[in-house]
């Protein structure tokens, strides 16, 4: 399947495509990423991006390529020096994968983000470094208004740091631990009738083996309605005695001497069994809000897909059924015509959704309404949708009063990494004030120190803190890295920062929300909502 | 020659700016160290370079594979050209080809660093070259592995040659980096004690079906090259061994028969398919019945040809299946499909087939990244002295796992471990007369006055136990110990006393004409943990197990950079 123009996408990406599919990967080649400094951190972020097909980048750089940069950056070299750092760097990571194109633009950040905040809007992705407070906070004001997902990436020392801001990010697949959606307690038509197939007092010892313990739950549970729920006030067993007793008439079903492996799966899923198939109150939540949506043009699948949810439970007052089968113990045939059962029961709920979203965009005029893949994948994570919505990093930086108390309590656990948090800020404050970094130059290590000590109290007192908040290790720690750029922690922190990228880009699993700090002399991270 | 000095300026300048992070001492002690790097995939693309612009120096490389398609989505170094070429090898020519050269594309480590000195073999890290003493010769050895038994073996070597080891694996968004110092344990389960009995069931019956089997086997391998062979192999695995299967009557009383196909309909329909859907839709689109019997038909008669042409030169060669060669892909989907139809049993798309059938692991470069990242700031603390200040890290899930990345003191060495409670010795003997009985008698009993049942194994194979002294005559060579084969397993077992269990590992080296043996390693060995009456296996499920909590999360696998991930709740440090 090598065609004259290379390998196939697929076969080159077929280790990733396991991990995200072909819609994962179909985002992915759809993002454009602006990268604004071209140091290593956000060069190996581009890196890990490139490799497996983005849609295109864009370096925005106008510093010139020094020494230092050519030492730990492995998209510059000697060759680079005295030359556009951008330039270079595009030059080199265009090498990693022909299908993705790079460009750069040789600009002062500073001023585009001052200037002209249309530029941003090409992009669906901005990851940034290097950049003044004031600037972060500008770009963040830019980002948050025109809903474009930024990260701010880091390697200062050994210091890692990333922030995430989104101020809506949808999840479908959320990918949780679990995804268990059996309706036992409420079973659908076909589910009884396939249980009630089942004869247990006639069956032979081999297949009583064999009973799928969804089945022996089913009956279970059909019998303590029958006969034992008035004495429970219940329809189902939901306090500890009432699970006991429930357990007891598991147990009695069970026949001496017969394997009994089925029966004690059935008792371990008793628990979920007993839980009544309820709508998750994020669920309804987000359920809610679709109501609110008006539908466009413009308007993301997710909201659209939502909204016929909405409708299709005030129907019937479920969610779509997920249709998943976990693994149990029985015979083939018995778990096919189960996986069967739910399968088609959950097929049916998505036509019925995809019927009724494509209702509602008939009225709006959407340009690509969803079709039955997506609807089928939105239904079979009903119960597990997430939004995330963080906060932004100009209200960090300039509302702290808000978290202030929040830091200040983390921060005397001096093993936690808010101090190392702090610490950033106060270099950053630092730069504001010198216009370098402290410990920068050789020379000025010791006087730097007082001086970012100073720095130190001014803005914790600032943010109503106590002055003593940061050990004086820490700050020695931090004027003795000087700001350089270790080449691992860029790896490091250039991996963190596009792992996370790619969740966002994808809508798969649950990113960041908000800050990472990482500890490299500690080897431990920790992560804080701002 | 100005630029030559300009660019030795800068470098000074570029090693100063390292330098001050990590600290000069550590920065010069990565400087002089070298060090073992074994693999060279995904992660071990990342290394290199990050060993590299950390101003590591002295790096050798061991790798035995050659660059798949599917590796070019992460493993950097390389590029399409140099897809079917062994990686250490383009590893090497790469670097080498660049040392003062301008940069012609990414592909060079080294011009950064042009003292460097990497040296890369396209072998097998069990080769018996690499002996203990090699071993030695490293001052950190870094693993970057794919399966198991290398990982246990370089651990076992790590181990009795005394060096640090840094462990790494990745699966999907998962990863772990885990530190292997002198008395820290080996995470990839416990050595075993080779233990071989069989007693083949000599069941009249079965031989006569066995025989009759091959017969059929012969029969149809006879007509390899035949026009009809798909035919032949149809009709004998989907027509008369199920009809076989069925006759056993007692078999389907309580699941449902398979249903036996047809070839002569199967072969009229398949003249009225349209070609098989190419692309992407070839490898996620299940195929139909009739689609996955004319993909048999095709792919069998294109294996058989291979396998003619194949034997022509080399009468003993054999096929074995490769997930990355098409041919043999789609063999294995059209038959494990057309099998499953005949069961009732849902069938697969290509993609899922291969993932199952190549034991494939999801692998991407963010999370090598980020665990090649880790594996060197463990190097800085362990080139430091900071041993005590090393960590296992572990890459988990974002979400319900805030951290992202968790560290935790490295365990201590289990007293159930094989590994942890063995002695190590290297013996250096003349192996054309040393004999078993002169190890048994003057090394063991003698020398290390062990005391006890004896009993020594060869990686599995008996060579020597209490009822089985047959070899004592023998020498080391008759009995075929030494090089691949050359590391002795003696366990010790001493009822009376407990202290007295220990287990030994010999690597026995030749030395032309040695008088009697010379022993090296350490003679204060642990005492080796022997179970007790094996306690009930069952485990004892309790109401805690209803609650819908998920702590493991367990990655396993034989492909990718995967390895063993096994991360639990409790044993993070908690920030948040």
């Amino acid at each position: 399947m090598t065609n004259s123009n290379g390998p196939s996408k697929e076969q080159k990406y077929d280790r990733q495509l396991r991990l995200w599919q072909a819609h994962g990967q179909l985002a992915l080649e759809d993002s454009k990423i602006l990268a604004i400094n071209a140091c290593a951190t956000v060069t190996e972020s581009l890196k890990n991006l490139i490799l497996p097909g983005i849609g295109s980048f864009t370096i925005l750089d106008a510093t010139i390529t020094t020494p230092q940069d050519a030492g730990n950056n492995f998209f510059l070299d000697r060759n680079s020096l005295g030359k556009p750092r951008g330039e270079c760097a595009v030059a080199l990571l265009n090498e990693l994968n022909p299908d993705v194109a790079g460009v750069h633009v040789f600009e002062d950040p500073s001023k585009i983000i001052a200037a002209n905040s249309e530029f941003f809007e090409k992009f669906n992705l901005v990851i940034a470094s290097q950049l003044s407070q004031a600037d972060v906070n500008a770009l963040s004001n830019i980002c948050f208004s025109k809903n474009i997902p930024l990260m701010i990436v880091r390697a200062y020392g050994f210091i890692g740091y990333l922030r995430v801001q989104t101020n809506e990010h949808c999840i479908v697949e959320s990918h949780p631990e679990s995804n268990l959606d059996l309706r036992l307690d409420s079973p659908f038509k076909e589910l009884i009738e396939y249980s009630d197939s089942f004869n247990l007092p006639a069956l032979e010892s081999m297949d009583f083996a064999h009973v799928p313990y969804a089945v022996i739950l089913l009956k279970s549970l059909q019998e303590w309605k029958s006969k034992l729920c008035s004495k429970h006030n219940n329809a189902l067993p939901q306090t500890g005695s009432d699970r006991n007793a429930f357990k007891d008439l598991v147990r009695s079903l069970k026949r001496p001497g017969v394997e009994d492996e089925n029966f004690e799966e059935a008792l371990v899923a008793v628990f979920r069994a007993c839980s009544p198939t309820t709508i998750p109150l994020n669920i309804s939540a987000i359920l809610k809000e679709s109501k609110s949506k008006i539908i466009a043009a413009d308007t993301p699948s997710f909201w659209i897909i939502a909204r016929a949810v909405a409708n299709f439970v005030d129907e019937t007052g479920y969610l779509p059924l997920a249709g998943i089968v976990p693994d149990m113990k029985a015979d083939t045939e018995s778990f096919v015509k189960l996986q069967t059962i739910y399968r088609d029961r959950a097929h049916q709920d998505a036509l019925k959704i995809h019927t009724q979203a494509s209702s509602l965009v008939s009225a709006a005029a959407v340009a690509t309404p969803p079709n039955i893949e997506e609807v089928s994948r939105f239904c079979k994570n009903a119960r597990n949708l997430r939004i995330v919505r963080t906060s932004s990093i100009a209200s960090e930086l300039t509302e702290s009063s808000n978290k202030a108390a929040e830091i200040g309590r983390l921060a005397e656990d001096l093993e936690s990494n808010i101090g190392l948090y702090l610490g950033l800020r106060a270099v950053d404050a630092f730069y504001t004030a010198n216009r370098r970094f402290p410990g920068f130059h050789d020379q000025e290590v010791e006087s730097d120190i007082g001086l970012l000590k100073k720095t130190v109290a001014s803005m914790l007192l600032k943010m109503g803190l106590s002055a003593g908040l940061l050990n004086d290790d820490l700050i020695h720690e931090i004027v003795r890295a000087g700001a350089s750029e270790l080449h691992t922690m860029a790896s490091l922190m250039g991996g963190i920062c596009s792992q996370e990228a790619i969740k966002l880009i994808t809508a798969q699993y649950v990113p960041l929300n908000n800050t990472f700090v990482y500890n490299g002399m500690k080897s431990v991270g920790g992560s804080f909502e701002f | 020659m100005a630029a030559t000095s300009a660019a030795t300026q800068t470098f000074a300048v570029r090693d100063s700016d390292g330098a001050q992070t990590v600290g000069r001492n550590t920065w010069t002690a990565a400087g002089n160290a070298r060090v073992l790097m074994v693999g060279a995939g995904g992660i071990g693309c990342e290394l290199l370079k990050d060993l590299v612009l950390s101003g590591f120096k002295n790096i050798v490389i061991m790798d035995l594979d050659t660059i798949d398609v599917s590796n070019l989505n992460r493993q950097f170094l390389f590029q399409k050209q140099h897809v079917s070429k062994p990686k250490a090898y383009v590893r090497t020519l790469i670097l080498f080809l660049l040392i003062g050269h301008k940069p012609v594309a990414s592909e060079s480590a080294l011009r950064f660093n042009p003292a460097a000195n990497i040296v890369a073999h396209h072998r097998s890290i069990f080769d018996a070259e690499f002996n203990v003493s090699w071993f030695r010769s490293f001052d950190l050895v870094m693993n970057a592995l794919d399966n198991i038994p290398a990982r246990k073996h370089v651990n076992l070597m790590c181990r009795a040659a005394n060096r640090p080891l840094i462990e790494s694996g990745t699966a999907g968004y998962l990863g772990q980096v885990a530190v292997h110092l002198k008395n820290t344990i080996l995470l990839f389960g416990k050595e075993e004690d080779g233990d071989i009995s069989t007693s083949p069931d000599e069941n009249a019956k079965e031989i006569e079906d066995l025989k009759r089997e091959a017969d059929e086997l012969k029969s149809i391998k006879s007509n390899l090259s035949s026009p009809d062979f798909a035919k032949l192999v149809f009709e004998k695995i989907f027509i008369r061994d199920v009809q076989r299967l069925l006759e056993m009557s007692e078999m389907w009383e309580n699941r449902a028969p398979p249903v036996p196909l047809s070839y002569n309909t199967l072969d009229i329909e398949r003249k009225n398919i349209q070609s098989i859907a190419t692309g992407v839709d070839r490898n996620l689109k299940v195929w139909s019945l009739v689609e996955n019997f004319s993909i048999f038909c095709e792919s069998i008669s294109i294996l058989a040809n291979r396998l003619v042409q194949e034997n022509l030169v080399d009468s003993e060669f054999s096929m074995s299946f490769d997930k990355d060669d098409d041919d043999a892909l789609d063999f294995v989907t059209a038959i494990t499909n057309l099998r499953a139809y005949m069961y009732g049993i849902e069938l697969q798309s290509r993609f899922k087939v291969k993932e199952m059938a190549g034991n494939i692991i999801p692998a991407i470069s963010t999370t090598n990244a980020i665990i090649a990242g880790l594996m060197v700031l463990q190097a800085f603390k362990i080139l430091s002295k900071n041993e005590e200040e090393c960590k296992n890290t572990y890459l988990v899930h974002g979400g319900q796992r805030t951290q992202i990345i968790c560290g935790e003191a490295p365990p201590k060495p289990s007293k159930t471990c094989g590994t942890c409670q063995a002695g190590y010795f290297t013996i250096h003997i003349d192996t054309h007369k040393f004999t078993l009985g002169q190890f048994v008698n003057k090394v063991l009993k003698q020398d290390l006055q062990v005391d006890g049942e004896i009993s020594i194994n060869e990686s599995g194979r008996m060579i020597y136990d209490p009822d089985f002294e047959d070899n004592v005559t023998e020498t080391f060579e008759v009995l075929k110990i030494s090089g691949v084969n050359g590391r002795l397993l003696v366990l010790v077992d001493n009822d009376d006393d407990e202290e007295k269990n220990v287990a030994i590992n010999f690597f026995v080296v030749h030395k032309d004409n040695a008088i009697s043996y010379e022993l090296d390693g350490d003679r204060n060995f642990p005492v080796r943990y022997v179970a007790k009456a094996p306690a009930d296996e069952r485990r004892t499920r309790t109401d805690e197990d209803e609650e819908p909590s998920n702590k493991k999360t367990k990655a396993d696998g034989n492909e990718g950079e995967n390895s063993i991930v096994e991360v639990e709740d409790d044993e993070y440090v908690i920030l948040l």
